[in-house]
This record gives structure tokens, C-alpha cells and sequence, in this order.
């Protein structure tokens, strides 16, 4: 039990020097930054519209033709990247926020907070459903 | 025979390295730290030395008892049969290491160590709650049926973890002749990034010469700064999804799985493979890259 608690006493005393020094930091979504990490993680999705949530922690796009989408997010100060196919992905929609359920168990949903209402139905229209 | 916890000593050590990796850090701008990172990479490294004590240690500790009483040489406890012992679990780590990449029951358990974005000595302490029942009694009993003492086998890969502990730095660049021998931070950097060009390479443990001898190496170049994590970078630093989230899509996939051929590729193929080629391993993600950059996909070989 001593070892126990000497580790987490070394745990806790590491992390509170971390954060001490500026460690603490979370990454801001911007549509520059949203493309350059899809551009890494999805070389081959040929990015179309972007939506960049309000709140700076999320991003969907659009494929060029209409057949993809992705999602971006914030995990710390770095960005992590979704793909998926057109319908692929529930799509959700309250208000101006779109809920992206990706059903995975270290991200089961991507919150999206559009600029306005009507935005977030064009993007619900664009995303959810497979075209004909 | 008894040999020293080499690694209960040197926690301290580790304890001291970080703390001057963050200053480190902090003044030269070099390498990176994010707190909720390394909160998890510790947790998970303080999860990982429990983990045994639930039943695990005690199976290999027996496993390993009986195997050694059937064991092939008469070894002794001298300078020669530690150093042989070091150099034959090196090469041991590098191939369990390698099926650790390229099979995915296996990878599961490895995945943790890859699941952080940061590359810092926090990283080197990121490891896995599972896997180390069936990676010891696969990976580790035939050297005791060789006949090494299990005691001198545990010092010696204990040794090998504390060597591959500073090598999570991105503060050292490069150490000149002595990269021609060792893993190094910069060979293992290359092992740890997402650049298509870096995946599955440099699976050393302590000799690089591994990874040179079996094809599987590729050099660092400065004009591709490696990116750290895994292919679909998890969205959580919960410690308890870290841990377990690659087995909870193995069993949702094998719930889903239809016939043998599909059990196997889930679990024994290698990690992103599926029925209908929908997702990417590692060899689509590389010949993917290749098709917008070079000629030719890259290989080991050929990437550097």
C-alpha cells in the first residue's frame, strides 16, 4: 500500500509541475488548422465546404463531391480527425448544434455548434442522408 | 538465483527525468508536454504495474517454473549467460514487438503505449493493463525452456525497459556512431509516428540492428517531423477507455464477424483489416501515401 500511495503521490506531483508550467493547454479548431490535420490524416478526401463550430472545438466537412464527410475535434492541444461515408455517421440536430454519433468508445459523439439554425438543417441535409 | 527490481530502483530516476524534460521543455521550447496527456501516460503507467499483481504474475511466475524444468541447456549465472540472455530477449522483444504491430489481437494491447499525441518521457509510461499473460507465455517460455532462469530473464528485460525509457525524447536529435548500433530517440520517434512514410519500422528495443537485419528500418528525416499517436487518435484521455477500447472494437466486430475467415482476419489479421477492404492497414495506408508523393509505395527499405 505504501508503494501504492508513493506512486500516486509521484503522479500528482508531476502533473501539478506540468500544469504549473503551462502544460495545460487546449487546441482551437480553426478552419486552417481543421484542414491541415484532415489534409495529414485523409490525404485522399478532397475537401469541400467546412463547417467550424462556433465554440472553436469542432469542425465538419464536406467532401468536393458530396459523397464524404469528416469531422474534426480537439483532444488537448491537438486535433483528432473522423471519416466517414455520407449517411455513414447519425446526425442530430438541436437548434444550431449538430450531435455526430460516431458510436466509438473514446468519442461517441461530436458536437458541431453552427453559426445559426438554418446552417446546421443545410449541414444535417448535407451529411445524414446518402444521395440517390 | 536473484537479481535486483531494476525497475522499482530506478523510479525515482524516471521520477527526476521528467521533471527536467519539463523544464526542459518549458525553457527551450523543445519537445512538448500537454498536462491531461501526461496525467493519463502516468495513470496508465501506474495502472500497468497493478494489472499483474490481479492474478497475471502469478500465472507466469508458475508457466515459467515448470518450463524451466524442462529446460533444454544447463545455463549458468555468469557475466556470459546475462549478456547472452540480454541479446537473445532483445531479439525476442523485437519480434513480439513487430506481431504487436502487425496482428491486431496483439496490437491491442500495444495501441496504448502508441495512444498519445506527445512524444516525451511521460509517453515511455503510457503501457498497457492487459496482454501480459499471453505476450509472457508466447513470447518469453521459449527462453526459459532454452534455459534461462526466469529471474535472470525478468532482470534483463527490465534492464531493456529502462534503456527504452529516455529514448521518449524529442530533446535528443541525434547521437552520431552510436545510432549505427542502438535504438535511439530518433529511431524510435520514427516508430511511434503516423507519417505514412514512418509507420511499422523501427520495433527495436536496445539493437537497431534488428530492425536493419529483418527490413523493418526507417532512418528520421529532418524534412519529415514525425507526428505522434495512431491512426484514428482517440477522443479521451479516460485512462479506462486508453486501456480497453481497441479489445471493445475487436469484440464488437466479432459480434458481427459472419464465418471463421472473419473471426481470424479481426483478430490475427493485422490491425484495420476488414471483409470488405472498406478500412486501411497499415500496407493501404502506405501505398495510399505513395500514390500522391513517389512512384512506388515505400518500404522499410526503400522509405529512407
Amino acid at each position: 500500500m505504501t508503494e501504492i500511495a508513493v506512486s500516486l503521490a509521484g503522479i500528482a506531483v508531476l502533473v501539478l509541475v506540468s500544469w504549473f508550467l503551462g502544460a495545460l493547454r487546449t487546441a482551437k479548431v480553426t478552419q486552417e488548422a481543421a484542414a491541415e490535420r484532415l489534409a495529414f490524416d485523409e490525404p485522399d478526401f478532397a475537401q469541400g465546404d467546412w463547417l467550424v463550430g462556433t465554440d472553436g472545438i469542432s469542425a465538419a466537412a464536406v467532401s468536393a463531391d458530396g459523397a464524404e464527410g469528416a469531422l474534426v475535434f480537439v483532444i488537448g492541444d491537438g486535433l483528432g480527425t473522423r471519416r466517414f461515408r455520407r449517411g455513414g455517421v447519425a446526425v442530430e440536430r438541436s437548434g444550431a448544434i449538430l450531435a455526430f454519433k460516431t458510436s466509438e468508445p473514446s468519442l461517441p459523439k461530436v458536437r458541431v455548434s453552427a453559426p445559426d439554425e438554418a446552417t446546421a438543417a443545410r449541414w444535417v441535409l448535407t451529411l445524414a442522408e446518402p444521395r440517390l | 538465483m536473484e537479481f535486483p527490481d531494476v525497475v522499482t530502483i530506478a523510479v525515482p530516476i524516471f521520477v527526476l527525468l521528467v521533471l527536467v524534460e519539463l523544464a526542459a521543455w518549458r525553457i527551450t521550447g523543445r519537445g512538448a508536454y500537454e498536462t491531461r496527456d501526461a496525467a493519463a501516460s502516468l495513470i496508465m503507467g501506474f495502472g500497468s504495474n497493478i494489472a499483474p499483481l490481479f492474478g497475471g504474475a502469478a500465472i507466469l511466475s508458475a508457466v515459467w517454473t515448470a518450463a524451466y524444468e524442462f529446460r533444454q541447456f544447463e545455463i549458468p549465472n555468469t557475466w556470459w549467460a546475462l549478456a547472452l540472455c540480454f541479446v537473445l530477449d532483445d531479439l525476442r522483444y523485437y519480434w513480439l514487438h513487430r506481431i504487436a504491430h502487425e496482428r491486431r489481437w496483439f496490437w491491442a494491447t500495444h495501441v496504448v503505449h502508441h495512444s498519445s499525441q506527445h512524444y516525451n518521457l511521460t509517453t515511455a509510461l503510457r503501457q498497457t493493463w492487459t496482454g501480459d499473460i499471453v505476450n509472457g507465455v508466447l513470447f518469453k517460455t521459449p527462453l526459459v525452456l532454452i534455459g534461462f532462469h526466469p529471474a535472470m530473464l525478468a532482470f534483463v528485460f527490465g534492464i531493456n525497459l529502462i534503456y527504452q525509457f529516455w529514448i521518449h525524447t524529442e530533446l535528443i536529435k541525434r547521437m552520431g556512431p552510436f545510432e549505427l548500433l542502438f535504438n535511439t530517440p530518433s529511431h524510435h520517434r520514427v516508430h511511434h509516428a503516423t507519417n505514412p512514410r514512418y509507420l511499422d519500422a523501427n520495433y527495436a528495443g536496445v539493437f537497431i540492428i534488428w530492425d536493419k537485419m529483418f527490413g523493418t528500418f526507417v532512418p528520421e528525416d529532418d524534412a519529415e517531423k514525425p507526428r505522434y499517436g495512431i491512426i484514428k487518435n482517440l477522443g479521451t484521455f479516460n485512462p479506462f477507455v486508453i486501456a480497453f477500447n481497441e479489445w471493445i472494437n475487436i469484440f464488437k466486430d466479432l459480434a458481427s464477424a459472419r464465418s471463421l475467415r472473419e473471426v481470424v482476419g479481426y483478430t490475427l489479421g493485422p490491425p484495420g483489416w476488414s471483409p470488405d477492404g472498406s478500412r486501411l492497414t497499415s500496407a493501404k495506408l502506405k501505398a495510399r501515401w505513395a500514390s500522391t508523393h513517389c512512384a512506388e509505395p515505400p518500404t522499410a527499405a526503400t522509405a529512407g
